[in-house]
């Protein structure tokens, strides 16, 4: 077998590696002024509710109105002679009314870009033309009504439909109904797309039926309508879906069966079978899916889309998914792999490959001093590899730190100009999280990368307060 | 293109070794016997004696802990029904000294704030608590009052379900044992539970929203640098469905109008002198100009033809092999662009 051919990256030495970290005077002015602008709000208020005196429990009579989490994090980025500072705040919030009448939830992000400055490390946030660019995940209240079991207003998720959609709308569901527990529900709105300019254009409707006619099981079906106007281009496709599972709970176990079918405008698009058993006292557990998909998929609407933009038409295929997990008292063993294959060998292309893919993790919690976990990952597909393996060490000491030390190594080998390129990944970071108290917690990650492309070198600085 | 073929350790083997080491070890598991809990019958001391609770739990309603029988309580019957039994039959062996063998099948953690007589008024009944006790046959697991159950009755009693109502330590902000153990690779296989016990349901300490926090908010360790700029591109075009699972399209578009994938920025890639974009954008089904173009292009600005050229030569006869066309199409009409 001909080796591969060495990759020759730039020199580097320790040198280079003290520039990577240096800030330039005016870089640091910006860095400070934008991070202060922000921060310090956020600071103040998180360090007014100072730690209190150690207090004995007191039985809670209600739950608190607001509830949830405000984290800040820090992030610098550096290589060579250039560096990248950002700064992300995350509001999760829960809001619950003592009369039970209402409730909500959101979930948003701001990105504060502090330097202004891309260069190799432009990514996604930078495509904006604002230096903050503000991310809603979700902001929905939940009326309580006797009619409804869930009647929901506001930007929210759907996770229980065929495709997960992200709308801005209002969800209803109907209270069961009978012994069958017949369930029906609608939704309506302008669906979500996150990196999309515009909204216009963009529509989810939809509706299911559910029963649980028999212990365990539920059968459900649902239709949407999914309409999305992207790159000059307007998308309307109609999915229909049907789905069946079965739940059998002994003591101590479960066992869960499901089948989902999808149609896409009148034509059968996928089938999935998944299977999966836990059982607590053995502490194993066992999971199996099957999945086909039936059509070729072009360009649909965004939640259907298979980034045929960029990727083209996705050919049926199948695949195969086998994993198993084992507790025992000093390991902790989690393996499985996934195959797939193109239905038809003609179909197999530059985006449309044939691949296997193996995973494992292990952990040894108390072997050593310190916790040890071993990662590994295989991706064998056609004319490209990718593997993945890592280490790492953590130990949790009683003052309320936990310290990680870890190491990985990837590798990718493709054929795309050469025939034989590889590129080497070697990562090292350490963590150390601080938990001031139940409610604070500060972390702090410095990573070091080297690749083909350069080396690099990332510090986070997280605090999170929960209340 | 030249298929790759590794001559180590099938990685096939040495998934299906893992496979079966995990399996196997499972398989033993499932057949070791368990341990079995104390051969003590409340059916036939209740339901067939008709005993009464207090008959053999004799503090149980006037002090703080239940109390468990004692070798005397047990003795006023069984000294005369033991006579002719074997040791390890006769009552006595169901004590340590003065210890009942069986009382860890129901004990509660020490961090638990439990006051048995603040309970036995209000409830009134021992079987409201103990279901079905007085069919069970063996002291084991079995017999513990569940979280579930404790919780439910707060809940149509109307009295406090938070954490602190019960538990002096454990709050929403604790982290089981089992949080520590890697529990960021190991989360998955838990959640798939779809009926925990309740001191197993996620939903116990965490909202819908610690989920998203992570699973959306959060970049896997995978999107490294390398990730980022080269290594998304080569498993999106092995797996497109890994990625479908947090991103859609619109971030491929949005990203690549601004920079050119790497791999279009090599010689042979993307610049004007060569048609190899054709390998991959060919034929042009549904994709728009705009996955290169950030603008429409406008064809009709290409410079004219040498003054020694005419509309009626085949361009292709010299643009075809020596010459490259400068242009990314092989181009249908040249005149439409050259006047």
């Amino acid at each position: 077998m001909k080796p591969w051919p060495r990759s020759k990256g730039p020199r580097r030495n320790a040198a280079s590696f003290r520039r990577g970290l240096r800030l330039r005077p005016a870089a640091l002015a910006r860095v400070c002024a934008r991070g202060l602008s922000l921060a310090l709000p956020l600071s103040a208020l998180a360090c007014a509710s100072a730690p209190a005196p150690t207090a004995p429990a007191v039985a809670a009579e209600t739950p608190n109105l607001l509830s949830g989490q405000l984290r800040s994090r820090y992030r610098g980025r550096f290589t060579g002679d250039e560096s990248d500072h950002d700064l992300y705040e995350t509001v999760d919030l829960t809001v619950t009314d003592p009369d039970k009448r209402y409730s909500g939830a959101v979930l948003a992000r701001g990105m504060l870009d502090l330097d202004g400055t891309d260069g190799k490390f432009f990514d996604i946030s930078d495509t904006y033309d604002s230096s903050f660019v503000p991310q809603l995940f979700h902001a929905y209240l939940d009326v309580s009504t006797s009619a409804f079991e869930l009647l929901r207003l506001g930007r929210q998720p759907l996770y229980e439909t065929p495709v997960t959609v992200v709308l801005d709308g209002v969800r209803a569901d109907l209270a069961p109904i009978g012994d069958e527990h017949l369930e029906f529900g609608a939704y309506a709105g302008v669906g979500e797309h996150m990196y999309e300019s515009s909204s216009e254009g963009d529509s989810v409707l939809g509706g299911f039926g559910a029963t649980r006619a028999w212990e365990g099981a539920e059968l459900r079906a649902d239709w949407m309508h999914l309409a999305d106007a992207r790159m000059g281009i307007d998308h309307e496709d109609d999915l229909f879906g049907l789905a069946l599972s079965q739940d059998l709970l002994h003591e101590e176990s479960a066992t869960r069966m499901e089948a989902r079918f999808t149609s896409l405008e009148g034509n059968g698009r996928d089938l999935r079978l998944t299977g999966s058993h836990v059982d607590a006292p053995g502490r194993w557990s066992l999971q199996g899916s099957l999945y086909q998909l039936l059509q070729t998929q072009k360009t649909l609407a965004a939640p259907l889309d298979p980034f045929s933009d960029t990727l083209f038409e996705l050919f049926p295929y199948a695949q195969l998914g086998l994993s198993a997990s084992k507790d025992w008292t000093h390991l902790t063993l989690l393996s499985g792999a996934d195959v797939r294959r193109v239905t038809h060998a003609e179909d197999e292309g530059e985006f449309n490959r044939d691949f296997q893919r193996y995973y494992l993790t292990s952990t040894l919690p108390d072997v050593l001093p310190v916790s040890l976990s071993l990662t590994g990952e295989l991706w064998r597909a056609t004319d490209t590899n990718y593997e993945t393996w890592g280490a790492a060490l953590q130990k949790e000491l009683d003052s309320g730190w936990n310290v990680t030390l870890g190491s990985y190594y990837a590798l990718y080998e493709y054929d795309l100009f050469s025939a034989q390129e590889r590129d080497h990944v070697r990562s090292t970071y350490l963590d150390l999280r601080w938990k001031v108290e139940a409610a604070r917690r500060w972390s702090l990650r410095y990573q070091f990368e080297r690749n083909d492309v350069d080396d690099f070198q990332q510090v986070e600085l997280d605090y999170s307060w929960s209340f | 293109m030249e298929l790759l073929r590794r001559t180590r350790i099938s990685p096939g083997a040495l998934a299906a070794l893992a496979l079966l080491l995990c399996g196997g070890c499972i398989l033993v598991d499932a057949l070791r016997s368990r341990e079995r809990g104390l051969v003590f019958s409340h059916r036939l001391h209740v339901l067939e004696e008709q005993l009464e609770c207090v008959s053999c739990h004799e503090s149980a309603e006037v002090e703080e802990t239940p109390g468990m029988p004692s070798p005397d309580s047990c003795a006023v019957c069984h000294d005369e029904l033991d006579a002719k039994l074997p040791p390890e039959r006769a009552v006595a062996a169901l004590f340590d000294a003065q210890l009942f063998r069986g009382v860890h099948a129901s004990a509660l953690a020490d961090e638990v704030v439990f006051s048995h007589l603040a309970h036995v008024g209000p409830v009134g009944n021992c079987g409201a608590c103990h279901r079905e006790i007085d069919a069970n046959e063996v002291v084991d697991k079995d017999v513990a009052v569940s979280m579930e159950d404790c919780q439910r009755c707060h809940a149509e009693k109307q009295q406090p379900n938070e954490c602190q109502s019960c538990h002096s330590e454990i709050t929403r902000a604790w982290a089981p044992p089992n949080h520590a153990r890697d529990w960021t690779k190991l989360h998955g296989r838990a959640c798939r539970r779809t009926d925990p016990p309740t001191s197993d349901d996620c939903a116990l300490c965490h909202q819908d929203s610690a989920c998203e926090q992570c699973h959306r908010v959060e970049a896997p360790q995978s999107h490294d640098q390398n990730f980022r700029l080269r290594g998304h591109a080569l498993l999106a075009r092995v797996d497109r469905s890994s990625c479908a699972t947090c991103h859609e399209p619109a971030l491929c578009d949005r990203c690549h109008a601004d920079v050119l994938p790497v791999s279009h920025l090599a010689s042979t890639f993307g610049s004007t002198l060569n048609t190899h974009c054709l390998t991959c954008h060919f034929p042009l089904e549904g994709e728009s100009c705009r996955t290169c173009h950030k603008t429409n292009p406008s064809h009709a600005d290409g410079p004219p033809k040498p003054s020694w050229h005419n509309s009626a030569m085949d361009c292709r006869s010299c643009h075809g092999s020596s010459i490259p066309l400068s242009h990314v199409d092989n181009g249908s009409n040249c005149n439409l662009c050259h006047p």
